[in-house]
């Protein structure tokens, strides 16, 4: 279906603002820099792109591939936008025809979008880690030890069942020490979620939080605080941001579209 | 980088950090006004993997990455998969947290539709669209 030299609009965000300034931020490969479509006190991000340029296939799936560079002009086109004012990032790779779709758009869901950026405006996302340091118990070299000492079969089990409480224990205290700050982070944001942990090894916590910018000093010094408290327990504190509000503008808007014609 | 809590001035650079923040996340668009291009779900499911085990693998001073196809466009046209993975991650054990992703894409899926849009089947029909899409290519 992108065949040929077909050519659409990219969408890089919403803002409530038609004087944003654009220059110097990177387009598409074959396409236009970034540049603003507006319709009323509302505006699009958008540049044009040749849609060839968007058919990402699965062996592209690299750390310096096409999809990855899309994903990073993303976010600095909408990172560039939203310093400047409230922006409603858009899903990676959201195309429409033209213009005047675009414009359709704005027109046809001005509410939904002015509630949003109402919603998200004068906040920033922060996202944090918790990481433990250093060794995990190594379950596998524990029973190579037991074995290597080829103890009774009653030892051995005694020995195993010690270990098994032994993990379960930390594990239970790394969790809650996860939970707990998870939810006093909570306290100074207005929003939070848990991101996956990607089944990484001794990742305990990684969440991300909504934070009112007049709240971002707080949220630091209480983040700080945890970072002191666990630094002792061999656990890091890693804080990213501010980012866009990418992770709370997880919604869809014109589901009515269809009905509506 | 991503920086520890001490330093003054965090800034989050990293690929990681950026697709973690910008794959399937950020305001969707229902409706005949959106191009449907990408199979995005399953690409960005495939890079966080990537970026699952590239994060792990960085951990353990290891870069099987950069050698094994699947992740290596540049080498050939991907043709054997997985069975070269080296290191810690095993074929199985990528598929596994493969369908553990999928299912809490699913279910988070799931809970903002109920949230945020409780009147509407939309999300449904458009998710069956793509599959179209993805068989006519």
């Amino acid at each position: 279906m992108t065949a040929g030299d077909a050519r659409g609009l990219y969408l890089f965000a919403i803002v409530g603002s038609t004087a944003v300034d654009l220059s110097g931020l990177p387009g598409f490969a074959g396409g236009g820099s970034p540049r603003l479509v507006d319709h009323g006190d509302l505006a699009a991000v958008v540049a044009d792109v040749p849609l060839a340029a968007l058919d990402v296939r699965e062996e592209e799936v690299t750390e310096d591939g096409r999809l990855a560079r899309m994903a990073m002009d993303h976010d600095t086109v909408i990172r560039a936008v939203f310093e400047q004012t409230p922006a409603l990032p858009l899903r990676l790779a959201t195309v429409v025809g033209d213009e005047d779709a675009a414009r359709r758009l704005l027109a046809e869901r001005s509410t939904e979008i002015r509630d949003l950026l109402a919603r998200l405006a004068g906040h920033e996302e922060w996202g944090v880690r918790l990481r433990r340091e250093g060794e995990a118990p190594d379950e596998n070299a524990e029973r190579e030890r037991a074995r290597a000492a080829r103890p009774s079969g009653r030892d051995y089990l005694q020995a195993r069942r010690e270990a098994l409480r032994a993990s379960q224990e930390q594990r239970h205290a790394v969790r809650q020490a996860g939970d707990e700050v998870y939810r006093g982070l909570a306290e100074h944001a207005s929003d939070a979620t848990r991101l996956s942990t990607g089944g990484a090894t001794g990742l305990l916590l990684n969440a991300t939080y909504l934070v009112p910018t007049s709240a971002t000093d707080a949220f630091r010094e209480v983040a700080e605080k945890y970072a002191a408290d666990l630094e002792a327990g061999g656990v890091r504190v890693e804080l990213t941001g501010p980012w866009p509000p990418y992770s709370f503008a997880q919604v869809t808007i014109g589901s009515q579209a269809a009905a509506d014609g | 980088m991503t920086q520890s809590i001490t330093s003054r001035n965090p800034r989050p650079d990293t690929l990681a950090d950026v697709l973690e923040r910008v794959l399937d996340k950020g305001v969707v668009i229902a409706g005949d006004i959106v191009v449907n291009i990408l199979d995005i779900e399953l690409l960005s499911l495939k890079l966080r993997l990537f970026v699952a085990s590239a994060q792990t693998a960085q951990e353990m001073g290891m870069d099987w990455w950069t050698r094994d196809e699947f992740f290596t466009s540049q080498s050939n046209g991907g043709g054997g998969k997985n069975d070269q993975v080296e290191g810690k991650r095993a074929p199985a054990e990528l598929e596994a947290e493969n369908d553990q992703l999928k299912q809490r894409i699913e279910r988070l899926e799931r809970a903002i539709a109920d949230r945020e849009l409780p009147e509407q089947s939309e999300q449904s029909n458009g998710s069956g669209r793509q599959a179209q899409q993805e068989e006519d290519r």
